[in-house]
């Protein structure tokens, strides 16, 4: 046999492949929800270009000390903070950053809370955060999409070619 | 159709590799309520106004204050106020003869803020008093930090008493019309403050007096409501989402003292003591507190010396060194009446007397001079 290095990096392609894409799959079929990890606001636990993956837990499983994702009172994003505080008659949680300087602000609705911090990957979210602009993903996925017709289209031919 | 399968699986791990940099690259960020802040040093020396440019001062340009949050200040059980705002130290030196007074000046995008009339929401007060910041990881009690309760005394001082929603002056208003009671506050409040700032901080002349003076800026909670979403939980934390004010010019800026001064120059070879007396109460009282004390050294330079304290109001004036009289400096309150009486005999003053009573008036005008002939 052989050996090719690009037949080697062709296999680890294709087991990264299917284990990241796996993974995805995983992650879009269980509900689980990831989000990229902007500030330091919960550091030494989490930092900035980590990957957040909570999963819906109902309320009253929840505790003081877990760490939640929910969505801000105006609806315009998601933060990920600790919970001090459960107020269950009010269906509330009080939050606050590991790293912050005290108690976020306001409360958080039980309506509002996204899920149970469940995992972190690191360093992966520097990705998304630096992919500021939707023009670059759609050039990126056009491009991977033309690179897939290209080599089907170019075996296509070689299968012709050869009369089977 | 070894090849075809090939092709297939090629296709297929492209599409997963396709499909994991895609979720990844899309994923939603989760962001924080807070920012960090960051402090501004500026340090700034002016001498003798009439050397200066006018008005002598320095700036901190394209500055950009982020704050962890707006605050009310009108709130009397606001305990997270020194925990929001923003400091911007100035080292000062007046390395002139002239007792001076320090003040600031906020621009934003080069246009001059007006602390009582814009919109921005940003407010700042200048102090010389540097207090210390509570931890607010450590800090678990709900107290009132220093720089707030500097800034409510000044208020205080002025006439003005913060608002209790709670079990206070307000415990009976609730909704619009606690707004309105904070709203009047507010104005009320700012107005003290413009004249506090504009009036500034004292900076005595000489090469040792460095003296820091501290702006303490906030976001004040009412001009930025509408661009706010959180609630108005009455929990005594007047404290939303993080505010950025960009674009900024800090500028202080230096001024002759307009307080009323009383300075005696003593013209003569030797020094020479007096008496200063103020009256309080339909009585004489010696005078007790610091006085500035300016000499020539034996190179002609003007050399403040530490700033004194009397006892039993006699003061010694420097002597003179050739052309130039020794110099006493004394800040009292405009329109204190004083009496000077000569201990040192021989001597006069300019008006050809030994006592001297007079009614303080605007520095610059209101100078007493020391000679053996009264001229």
């Amino acid at each position: 046999m052989r050996f090719s290095f690009f037949r080697v990096l062709r296999n680890v392609l294709v087991i990264a492949a299917v284990l990241i894409g796996g993974f995805v799959l995983f992650v879009l079929c269980s509900g689980t929800k990831g989000f990229a990890v902007q500030s330091d606001s919960m550091a030494p636990r989490m930092h900035r270009g980590d990957v957040v993956f909570v999963h819906r837990v109902p309320f009253e499983k929840l505790e003081v000390g877990d760490v939640v994702s929910a969505y801000f009172p105006s609806g315009d994003g998601v933060f990920t903070h600790r919970i001090v505080e459960i107020d269950a008659e009010a269906r509330q949680i009080q939050t606050r950053g590991d790293a912050n300087l005290s108690d976020d602000p306001v409360p958080t609705d039980e309506a509002h809370l996204i899920g149970k911090l469940w995992f972190t990957l690191p360093y992966i979210g520097y990705l998304s955060l630096s992919l500021q602009s939707n023009t670059l993903i759609y050039i990126c996925l056009g491009v991977a999409i033309v690179l897939i017709l290209a080599r089907v289209v170019v075996s296509h031919r070689k299968t012709g070619s050869r009369g089977v | 159709m070894q090849k075809k399968s090939k092709t297939i699986l090629t296709a297929v791990v492209t599409a997963l590799f396709v499909l994991s940099i895609s979720y990844f690259a899309l994923l939603a960020p989760t962001t924080a309520w807070y920012y960090q802040s960051e402090d501004k040093d500026l340090s700034f020396t002016f001498g003798d106004f009439q050397a200066q440019p006018d008005p002598p001062s320095a700036a901190i340009e394209n500055m950009t204050v982020r704050l962890r949050g707006a605050t009310r200040f009108a709130d009397a059980g606001e305990t997270l106020f020194d925990e929001m705002i923003h400091i911007v130290k100035t080292t000062v030196t007046n390395t002139g003869r002239i007792p001076g007074r320090v003040s600031v000046r906020v621009k934003q995008n080069g246009s001059i803020l007006d602390l009582t009339d814009n919109t921005s929401g940003l407010k700042w007060f200048i102090c010389s008093s540097q207090a210390v910041i509570p931890d607010p990881v450590a800090n678990t009690t709900a107290s009132k930090g220093s720089y707030k309760q500097m800034i409510e005394a000044m208020l205080a001082e002025n006439g003005l008493t913060p608002l209790d929603y709670k079990t206070g002056n307000i415990s009976s208003y609730s909704g619009a019309d606690r707004e309105a009671k904070y709203e009047d506050y507010n104005e009320d409040a700012l107005d003290i403050l413009k004249e506090h700032n504009a009036t500034g901080v004292t900076v005595e002349p000489g090469n040792a007096n460095i003296k820091n003076i501290y702006v303490v800026f906030w976001a004040e909670y009412g001009p930025l409501k509408s661009t706010f979403h959180a609630t108005d939980s009455e929990t005594g934390k007047r404290v939303v989402a993080p505010v950025t004010f960009q674009n900024l010019s800090v500028e202080v800026i230096a001024k002759p003292d307009t307080e009323a001064a009383l300075q005696i120059t003593n013209s003569n070879v030797s020094a020479v003591s007096v008496t200063l007396s103020i009256r309080e109460n339909n009585a004489w009282v010696p005078y007790v507190g610091q006085i500035q004390s300016i000499a020539y050294n034996s190179s002609y330079v003007w050399t403040p010396t530490a700033v004194e304290t009397t006892l039993n109001g006699v003061i010694t004036i420097p002597a003179a060194n050739g052309d130039n009289p020794g110099s006493i400096w004394i800040a009292i309150p405009e329109g204190t009446e004083y009496r000077l009486v000569l201990n040192t005999s021989g001597m006069h003053f300019n008006d050809g007397s030994d006592t001297r009573i007079e009614d303080v008036m605007v520095v610059g005008t209101n100078a007493v001079s020391i000679s053996a002939n009264g001229a």
